[in-house]
């Protein structure tokens, strides 16, 4: 099997074969600013989509790739994009360097870059939240996935296994014969945040099944954000986890602060920054980064890829000093930030 | 709500603004609805680059902001660059005491706690630098110590293991009348792991339910040196851990082959079979090749299967190993020991997780 980055991106879905924007009419009137019909009995909005993801075939380089894009496109996932190797976001499964690259942004922004809220929906569905890092969906709706077709429970647990495991590093699946329900646990959030889009409104239906055809007859599977598990084994689980995590990030800081004090000049520069405030904080981070700097014009830095990677990196080993100007001076400064803003605001 | 509050700059982290020097900033009074405290604030956005095409947006309020000292875009703690989470529960491990954020739940609480002027949980000590510093040192001799403390970890893990035996006992009695005999016949309990078996399936046992499936996985496949992505279905793995055992099943029968032969490490059981052994973090995982294959269902179709499984494999272990349970830990303490001088560059990842017990008797 040859990897994704080999090859570009396919079309999932011609452009004119995709469907109407307009949902099926199941009210009198169609709000356009909520795009849904109202006045009606609402009908049942459960469906089987008639796209689906093929994580192997579909996934490629995209325009995305070069211009170093971090999200992933949420119609790729849901198998309808219809701009293929033309796309501006990522087509593909999300691993580990993707993951590592959406890191500062994945506390409040999901891998497709749409803003998490503080609470869940009260159905667990959507977007989730960015208090908690949720990385355990739950797939509900097996049943109507599968057409009532029976199936032993642990034919339905390995096609539920199949069709995640293709998505991401699967950490333990479990499914729950008496409820019909099944917990997947991904290594990553943002593993989950993919599958969840990718396998919503999926049939488990297999093309050997003498029900494919009818697939469409059936409501799909419903995939959400997972609660909390009450298993207190899984809690002390969670907690040992959690430990794990808080040392890792111990040892991490700790490495940073002792970067800080190995080059105390840069960081008494970097505080003495006057309080013209964002200007000169990052022109004196660029000194505080690495002297060959210096010879290149501060100001437009950014004609060179090559120099931003290397700030990058540098910035990531040198977090702690940066900190500091900023709290300081955007905390106590108030009058220079009016310079800039003025300018440009309409 | 036009108060000074407003007029004040934003708190955005150097991360957030990118690494051009001037940034362009669009300043919209009440743009926005704070995510925290449900009131309007001036919302900012800009580009972290002329070139990128993301717009960054200010998503909480300047209030709600400081008093958790986090950054408007990204809700990282200034000082760190943490989660708000994970910088409390790491305070709350080296003070010893429980610091959390606590969030209001419903809107009117919410509006009340963003007017108040405080400083919530682990704020309190990042937005001062002192106090942060004092922390890291805290921080510091705490990972010195549990860096030299070598015992500790194993009576941790002593510990852990009697307590488990209690609740099996509990099991037993629970789960006597579940009959798992006919998935027992399946497993290929008698087979004996050597380096030229040509199987394409292994049974594992002894996994412990801490260990995810991906931590197998990788561990097998950088044995192999495959990559588990790119070379789609090499192998594919199913573990239960329910019944703390699973199957990993190989493309082909060299594959197979080739990892019976890469697996250097077996004991012999006193009926004179051999096991492969396969180590994660600190815990064996037995191997045995598995002729005839499986499926999901070899582990059992209930829960209570499942978990019958896992004792009568605890059973047998037991006998595998001798009933002497405590040279076994301290022999496999003294290997997993070896491993950490051998291994360079995990080095410093083994460290952290041995000083993990250290850290669970800091905190409870």
């Amino acid at each position: 099997m040859d990897s994704w980055k080999d090859r570009f991106a396919k079309v999932q879905v011609r452009e004119s074969e995709l469907p109407s924007s307009i949902p099926v009419q199941t009210g009198l009137t169609f709000n356009i600013w909520y795009s849904k019909w109202s006045q009606g009995l609402g009908g049942n909005t459960r469906f089987v989509s008639p796209f689906a993801l093929q994580p192997q075939s579909h996934s490629g380089k995209t325009r995305g790739d070069n211009d170093g894009e971090l999200f992933f496109c949420l119609f790729f996932a849901k198998g309808m994009c219809c701009l293929g190797s033309k796309c501006r976001y990522l087509h593909h499964i999300p691993n580990e360097d993707d993951v590592s690259r959406l890191a500062l942004r994945t506390e409040v922004l999901d891998c497709f870059g749409r803003e998490k809220f503080a609470d869940y929906r009260e159905d667990m569905g959507g977007v989730g939240s960015f208090r908690k890092k949720n990385k355990t969906l739950y797939v509900g709706g097996i049943d109507g996935a599968l057409n009532s077709k029976q199936l032993k429970p642990t034919q339905i647990e390995s096609r539920v296994r199949f069709v995640f495991s293709r998505l991401g590093d699967i950490d333990r699946i479990r499914y729950v014969e008496d409820k019909s329900c099944a917990f997947v646990k991904f290594k990553y959030q943002a593993s989950a945040e993919f599958a969840k889009e990718a396998m919503s409104n999926q049939t488990l239906l297999l093309h050997s099944d003498k029900e494919w055809d009818d697939r469409k007859e059936g409501t799909g599977l419903l995939v959400k954000w997972a609660n909390e598990d009450p298993d207190p084994a899984a809690q002390k689980r969670l907690l040992e986890e959690q430990k794990l995590e808080s040392l890792d990030m111990m040892v991490r800081l700790l490495n940073n602060n002792n970067n800080n004090r190995a080059n105390p000049t840069t960081s008494n520069e970097a505080k003495k920054s006057p309080g013209t405030e964002l200007s000169i904080d990052s022109s004196s981070e660029v000194s505080v980064s690495n002297s060959k700097k210096r010879l290149l014009p501060i100001d437009n830095g950014m004609g060179d890829d090559d120099f931003i990677e290397n700030l990058k990196k540098l910035k990531k080993g040198t977090t702690n000093i940066e900190s500091l100007p900023t709290k300081t001076s955007a905390s106590v400064s108030s009058g220079p930030l009016i310079d800039y803003l003025s300018s440009d605001e309409d | 709500m036009n108060d000074e509050i407003n007029e004040l700059p934003p708190n955005i982290c150097e991360q957030c603004l990118g690494d051009d020097t001037n940034v362009r900033m669009t300043k919209i009074p009440q743009g926005s609805e704070c995510k925290i405290c449900t009131l309007p604030f001036t919302l900012y956005h800009f580009k972290a680059s002329k070139r990128s095409g993301h717009i960054v947006k200010t998503l909480i309020c300047r209030r709600c902001a400081t008093q958790r000292n986090v950054c408007q875009c990204c809700m990282l703690d200034l000082r760190w660059h943490i989660p708000v989470q994970l910088r409390d529960h790491l305070i709350s491990m080296v003070n010893e005491e429980n610091v959390i954020t606590e969030e209001a739940k419903n809107d009117m609480m919410k509006r009340f706690l963003s007017l108040k002027d405080v400083k919530l949980g682990g704020a309190q000590i990042t937005s001062d630098s002192t106090e942060a510093d004092v922390i890291l040192d805290k921080l510091k001799s705490i990972l010195q110590k549990a860096t030299s403390e070598s015992e500790s970890p194993q009576l941790q893990i002593q510990g852990a293991g009697e307590l488990d035996e209690n609740k099996q006992d509990k099991n037993t009695e629970k789960y006597r009348s579940v009959d798992v005999s006919h998935i027992l016949k399946k497993i290929p309990l008698n087979e004996s792991f050597t380096s030229d078996v040509s199987s394409k399936s292994f049974f594992l046992y002894n996994i412990d339910a801490s260990v995810p499936e991906w931590k197998i996985a990788d561990s097998v496949s950088q044995l192999l040196n495959i990559k588990k992505w790119s070379d789609g279905n090499s192998l594919s793995l199913i573990i239960n851990h329910k019944a703390k055992c699973g199957g990993i099943r190989f493309q082909s029968n060299e594959l197979g082959a080739q990892f019976a032969h890469k697996v250097r490490e077996t004991i012999t059981t006193p009926k004179g079979l051999e096991r492969g052994v396969l180590r994660i973090d600190r815990s064996r995982i037995f191997v045995i090749p598995w002729t005839s294959g499986f499926s999901a269902a070899s582990f059992g179709a209930t829960t209570a299967e499942n978990i019958k499984l896992s004792l009568s494999l605890n059973k047998l272990m037991r006998l595998e190993l001798g009933s002497d349970n405590k040279q076994f830990r301290a022999k496999s303490f003294h290997n997993a020991k070896k491993n950490k001088q051998n291994t360079s560059k995990r080095v410093q990842k083994a460290k952290s997780k041995n000083s993990k017990p250290r850290a669970n008797n800091l905190t409870l």
